[in-house]
């Protein structure tokens, strides 16, 4: 257990290491901030097109919690790094498992997709008059991370994927990220869905901790918010224990055959 | 020229065919119609559909163009090819806008598959009361983003990365652009900046071309359209020009 926590924080200082490399504080702040206000701003000025104030509010909120996905989903290059790096044979050779460094490796993009969700509520709430009601919307931070971790779970089991498909880890990442913004009810209330849609949704990342955050800030009792953040984690749980098995898979069948280097 | 031209087509087909990143944008391109649609459907506003099937092709064709064009001059670099590219007699210009053609093709790949997902799959009807003028506009917008795709090819070798270019150009581009909210709809102090993007101008005009009502000032439209297409490709082409003639005179042809 020790060693794990070991190896899970050399993985996350690598993460970190490859954030620098990607974003200045600058460059973050122009570039990365600039671009997630503009996609949330960009689906709420489309209920400005067809509906009410109300209807912007169900927007922006979405969005918000939505561009967190958005980031997270980098874990799936992020992932695939390893490859490029040529460390993978060496993770597989090590006595340690390498499923704690992929679980490790990619965390930079829960904190970056985290703390991009929590500005831009901070920054576009008052844009567009929405009401945050104080001091529950503190709540907001716990149930935030919750989504981000569950998030991150399903990205890393994607990740686990493109090792298969370096090619296509970008492919794979942005269409997984734009899947949530059909599947969760990001831009769509969720009872307006097919039945079909509604039942996959609630195994996927996102949805519950949403609806959590919507609870939250229309004053619905605090035990609703409770639930879709346990439901959230839970959802969580389910993908990490899927990610972990795919990537025991791919490291045994690449040591079986001798493909670890040699994908697509 | 035209030999260049064709060979670099025919090259740029082929990286395509390659690499599955490429096909991102025709991926996420259905995926964006399903969800404008959707919000459009909830408010019940269903004169909006137009909007929802030219907002995900135009993002479909900046996109394109934006990761894969944008990148042409600088993968090269990158893989250290761009010195021989340089040094063989075909234009660079000639060569950097065949292989831009390309992408803007894949690009509009994105508008067959936004109609199936309409028509077919969200079993929406879709009248296009002027399909001549569509084509006419879809086909203006095509030069155009060849044009600025160039550009891009241009401008994106002279920083670091392309990232940054990217991430700029990407969503707040769509939102300036009025590619599915109208630039009348933007604030005001917005307004002159969108109109100085052909983005604004082409949606506008797909927009009216599946509406019912007259289409009215279409040749100015159009002469807009391909003019600041045509500033942007002139510019790709001097910033091209400029860019090489630079490095060999200070022997900065690749990465140092």
């Amino acid at each position: 257990m020790r060693d794990n926590l070991r190896i899970l924080r050399h993985a996350a200082l690598v993460a970190f290491q490859d954030l620098q490399g990607v974003y200045s504080w600058r460059s973050w702040i122009v570039e990365w901030l600039t671009r997630a206000a503009g996609q949330i701003v960009f689906f709420v000025m489309i209920r400005r097109l067809v509906g009410s104030t109300q209807a912007v509010h169900f927007l922006l909120v979405g969005n918000v919690v939505a561009i967190a996905g958005r980031s997270i989903f980098l874990a799936v290059p992020s992932t695939v790094w390893e490859r490029y790096a040529g460390t993978l044979p060496l993770l597989i050779a090590a006595p340690a498992s390498p499923v704690v460094v992929f679980l490790g490796r990619s965390v930079e993009w829960i904190v970056d997709g985290f703390v991009s969700s929590v500005i831009a509520l901070a920054l576009l709430a008052p844009v567009f008059d929405l009401v945050l009601p104080w001091p529950r919307v503190l709540l907001f931070l716990p149930l935030m991370l919750i989504t981000c971790l569950s998030v991150y779970m399903l990205a890393t089991f994607f990740g686990s994927l493109a090792l298969r498909l370096v090619n296509g880890r970008n492919l794979i990442g942005i269409t997984m990220s734009t899947t949530l913004l059909v599947f969760c009810g990001v831009n769509v209330a969720m009872q307006t869905m097919p039945v079909v849609i509604r039942t996959i949704a609630q195994f996927v990342p996102l949805t519950h901790g949403l609806l959590g955050v919507r609870v939250l800030l229309d004053g619905s009792p605090l035990a609703r918010v409770l639930e879709q953040g346990a439901a959230e984690l839970g959802v969580g749980l389910l993908w990490g224990a899927i990610a972990i098995s795919s990537f025991r898979h791919f490291a045994e069948g690449g040591r079986r055959d001798g493909s670890i280097e040699f994908g697509s | 020229m035209t030999i260049a031209l064709r060979a670099a087509f025919r090259l740029q087909i082929q990286i395509i065919k390659r690499i599955p990143d490429y096909m991102t944008h025709q991926v996420t391109s259905p995926l964006l119609t399903v969800v404008f649609l959707l919000i459009v459907r909830q408010s019940g506003r269903t004169e909006l559909v137009p909007f929802a099937v030219v907002g995900p092709v135009l993002i479909g064709l900046w996109a394109t163009s934006l990761f894969i064009a944008g990148e042409v001059i600088t993968g090269d670099r990158g893989s250290g090819v761009f010195e021989a590219l340089v040094a063989t007699p075909a234009p660079l210009p000639a060569l950097v806008l065949g292989r831009v053609a390309a992408t803007t093709l894949l690009g509009l790949v994105t508008f067959a598959e936004t109609w199936f997902v309409v028509v077919v799959v969200m079993r929406e009807p879709l009248a296009v009361p002027h399909p001549a003028i569509f084509l006419v506009a879809l086909a203006a917008t095509a030069a155009a983003m060849s044009g600025h795709a160039v550009l891009m090819a241009a401008t994106f070798v002279l920083g670091e990365s392309s990232r940054p270019f990217q991430r700029a150009l990407s969503w707040p581009f769509y939102l300036l652009g009025g590619v599915m909210v109208p630039v009348a709809l933007l604030p005001g102090w917005v307004q002159p900046l969108s109109r100085g993007i052909f983005l604004s101008w082409s949606g506008g005009l797909l927009r009216d071309a599946l509406a019912p009502g007259p289409v009215t000032h279409l040749a100015p439209r159009l002469g807009v359209i391909l003019l600041l297409g045509g500033i942007a490709l002139a510019a790709g082409f001097l910033l091209t020009g400029r860019m090489v003639a630079r490095a060999r005179s200070i022997g900065t042809m690749t990465y140092a």
